[in-house]
């Protein structure tokens, strides 16, 4: 039981140590200099590590200690942060994600056959290769730094002349054979003229050429444009050459050192840790939902109380201040259930950083409002569409970058993701400048694909058009990745957002790019709801989405193109019978009715349609329960609630009637 | 509630065999089924069901199960028995909803009469034979002879609910 406790504030706080690390690590990773993450990411390591060791967790701790050491060696400048690097601490970080996932998972105990051996022979060759080239150089004549190896023209020189895509390698050789060494030297130098070009060496290429000096050892900088691996094999093969080592130069490795000051002082230092709350308590969620589903039963008891119609003067009394305790009560727990979005969002950074190595594009990914408050069920739910939207942004979005170039564009994309409020909604937008969706591209799609007809499509405004994309089974990626463009994908995204009671939209202009627009109620839980009686039953509408009620006379009902319709301030609005959609057939017209309609207008995004029901009753406040995935996808239904008198009473799904 | 004296073990014996089994069985008219009892949560008294439109013809409704909204699915109408209205065996005071748990959700299942809790020996059950009127094969698990007891079907409850 005690134990069992230690292992909840265990991965709690691991999984917080956790985010920190992989926050850290990227900010590191764009800025290598920064003495603040450098810390507190090393912090983080440290107090992950000894929560591990406190636990008895051994892989953990070995591992937590090899990450400690190697970010250590970073802290005391004895490894420069190179990307090879990063992505071995993101490994060493995955692993130890595993290791705590596995322990929750195995109550408690560390998975068997988990091999770490070769992760951190990994880690320890990295350290002590680097540290130990240090070392090495200073009795070596060429110097191991390239900053001193080149002189700042040089670097501008190299800078100029590097063409986007190619690589800068530094490479440092021996010459192995007794005989004939400026020979061997300059086969290399040849070599090197095949797959690239030489910029600089030392000893220097004329003094190669005409055998002046005794060569032992080579230090040179070149060009090419193959990748690391190719680049070795080709040196390689070169016999009678041993190869010492061989960077792969970053262009911010080159940048000349007044530049590199200003670089590391503008970038913001705020990523790391911007979520670490202290002043708050830890709960468990289900114990957030319980409340939650307790505050509700209380308001509907509190709604069955009112329809008592007790005249004591007492209960009169009573009544004002239940209803305001229930109210703040009510308030109170909404406030408890939102969450920042920025818990979700924080996972997006390096998938983004991945995914862009993954497809060698190059992009710069911003997030901001990330304090914006949203519902925690809401918040678990959007994870998933927003991962899709992202990579779509990078993988159909942004073009690679020569084709960027080739438009004018800096070859580094930009995708955005952005949170805020709006009333009482919030907006999550998902902004890409890449190559945006040609309308008239989705239109032939659509046609092509049998969703719609030519002449239909023609008569349809741009906006219509490119919410094709949310169509089940349309897909615009020209060739299958695995990352996006199987075809479905933007249809679900469309189904999660819709389930959540929010909307989601697209616009584009092609060549400049394109957003997704998530609309989404600030809580899902409680709302206030307009209450109908639909052929006999207590049906509830979301009052969001209620524009106004009104009651007309069957005669002013007009048919337009076979379509019954009313007249509302010059706007003309379809409607609809209630009572044909829920079931009943019978009562799809309204001529045969002598009385008034009853007409709630719906609203939806731009569209209204006027929905005739039986009766309207009142409005009041519901607790919104789902149907379950057995009832999920009912027409017209978005789910339930209970009433006054322990009856069930259905939502309208107010999307689906006014999409209908 | 009656433990059905034909099939029922000592709890010594039950504990050295574990493929042994209780089942809750039920009445569909004449014919008794059994789901195994771990996969039931209680039993209840029919309450107001609440109409679902635009679902399936066996979804019944839903009712509130202390603020629980659960989906009521009629065996009957799923397993496409004809409802012949001058021939019921039970009358409407027997019916009961069993509430199930499958596939993370809560369902109710509404059934004409409770007959009890059985234990059923997995190595007597047999395949199902293909004649059971109107009902997918693949619905079942298996059936159990049982002496001075009609045939025990065996529901696979997963696809009977969801297939």
């Amino acid at each position: 039981m005690q134990e069992n406790e230690y292992l909840k504030i265990f991965f709690a706080e691991a999984k917080e140590y956790i985010e920190v690390l992989n926050n850290g690590i990227l900010t590191l990773e764009n800025n290598p200099e920064d003495k603040e993450t450098i810390d507190a990411i090393f912090r983080a390591a440290h107090s992950l590590k000894g929560m591990a060791a406190a636990m008895g967790f051994e892989k953990l701790t070995e591992l937590t200690h090899k990450l400690e050491n190697s970010l250590d060696k970073i802290r005391e400048g004895k490894i420069k942060v190179k990307t090879e690097f990063i992505d071995l601490l993101f490994q060493a970080l995955d692993n130890i994600q595993y290791l705590v996932k596995a322990v929750e998972e195995n109550n408690g105990k560390e998975p068997e056959g988990f091999d770490l051996d070769a992760l951190i022979a990994e880690l320890n060759a990295y350290t002590e290769a680097n540290d130990f080239k240090q070392s090495q150089s200073a009795t070596a004549d060429t110097s191991e730094n390239v900053g001193e190896f080149l002189t700042e023209a040089e670097k501008e020189e190299l800078l100029e002349r590097k063409k986007d895509k190619e690589k800068v390698y530094n490479l440092k050789a021996e010459v192995v054979d007794e005989e004939f060494k400026s020979v061997r030297a300059f086969m290399l130098l040849k070599k090197l003229d095949e797959i690239g070009q030489l910029f600089k060496s030392e000893p220097p290429r004329n003094a190669i050429e005409n055998s002046e000096a005794d060569i032992d050892q080579l230090n040179i900088i070149a060009l090419s444009w193959l990748e690391k691996e190719e680049f070795k094999t080709e040196i390689e093969a070169q016999s009678s050459i041993k190869l010492i080592s061989l960077d792969e130069l970053q262009s911010s490795e080159i940048k000349v050192d007044s530049e590199k000051e200003s670089k590391s002082n503008t970038v913001q230092k705020k990523t790391v840790s911007s979520f670490n709350s202290s002043s708050t308590v830890r709960v468990d969620i289900s114990k957030l939902d319980t409340l939650m589903n307790m505050v509700g039963e209380l308001l509907i008891n509190k709604s069955r109380l009112e329809s008592l119609d007790i005249k004591k003067t007492k209960f009169k009394e009573i009544m004002p201040q239940l209803d305001r305790v229930t109210m703040d009560l009510h308030h109170i727990v909404m406030q408890i259930r939102m969450v920042p979005v920025g818990v979700m969002f924080s996972r997006f950074p390096r998938m983004m950083r991945d995914l862009a190595n993954k497809m060698n594009k190059e992009i710069e990914f911003v997030m901001s409002g990330q304090e914006t408050e949203l519902d925690r069920s809401i918040i678990d739910e959007l994870a998933d569409p927003l991962t899709h939207l992202l990579r779509n942004a990078i993988d159909h979005g942004i073009e690679k970058p020569a084709a960027r170039k080739a438009a004018g564009k800096e070859g580094k994309g930009k995708v955005e993701l952005l949170a805020y409020q709006k009333g009482s909604e919030i907006i999550i937008e998902v902004k890409d400048d890449g190559a945006g969706i040609k309308a008239a591209a989705i239109a032939k799609k659509a046609v092509d694909k049998g969703i719609i007809e030519q002449e239909e499509v023609e008569q349809l405004e741009r906006r219509d058009i490119l919410d094709f994309v949310f169509h089940p089974g349309f897909s615009t990626a020209q060739e299958i990745t695995d990352v996006s463009g199987r075809g479905v994908g933007m249809d679900i995204v469309r189904s999660t957002v819709k389930k959540l009671d929010g909307q989601v939209s697209i616009d584009s202009e092609p060549g400049a790019g394109s957003t997704f627009k998530i609309t989404l109620p600030l809580t899902l839980a409680i709302s206030q709801a307009l209450m109908v009686k639909i052929i006999g039953d207590t049906f509830a509408i979301p009052l969001s989405a209620v524009s106004e009620t009104l009651t007309i006379e069957t005669k002013n009902i007009k048919k337009i193109r076979g379509k019954d319709v009313i007249v509302l301030r010059e706007t003309t609005i379809p409607i609809v019978s209630a009572a044909s959609i829920f079931g009943d057939d019978d009562q799809k017209s309204f001529k045969n009715s002598e009385k008034d309609l009853s007409v709630v207008i719906l609203k939806s995004g731009e569209r209204k349609v006027g929905l005739v029901v039986e009766e309207l009753l009142n409005q009041q406040e519901i607790v919104i329960k789902s149907l379950g995935k057995y009832l999920q996808e009912t027409r017209y239904i978005s789910g339930a609630t209970i009433i006054g008198d322990g009856d069930v009473a259905l939502i309208v799904d107010v999307r689906d009637v006014v999409s209908r | 509630m009656t433990l059905d004296k034909e099939n029922s073990i000592s709890m010594a014996a039950q504990d050295s065999k574990s493929d042994l089994n209780q089942y809750v069985v039920f009445n569909i008219d004449a014919e008794q089924y059994g789901i195994k009892i771990d996969k039931t949560r209680e039993i209840i008294k029919e309450t107001k069901i609440t109409k679902v439109p635009n679902t399936a013809e066996h979804v019944m409704g839903v009712i509130n199960l202390r603020g629980i909204i659960v989906p009521v699915i009629e065996l009957s109408r799923r397993f496409g028995i004809e409802d012949d209205i001058n021939e019921h065996l039970f009358s409407d005071a027997e019916q009961r909803i069993i509430t199930v748990e499958s596939e993370g959700q809560l369902l109710g299942i509404q059934v004409d009469h409770i007959e009890g809790i059985v234990w059923v020996e997995e190595e007597k059950v047999a395949p199902p034979p293909e004649l059971e009127k109107g009902i997918r094969e693949d619905y079942l698990r298996g059936v159990c002879a049982r002496a001075d007891n009609p045939l025990l079907i065996l529901l696979d409850l997963e696809k009977t609910l969801f297939a």
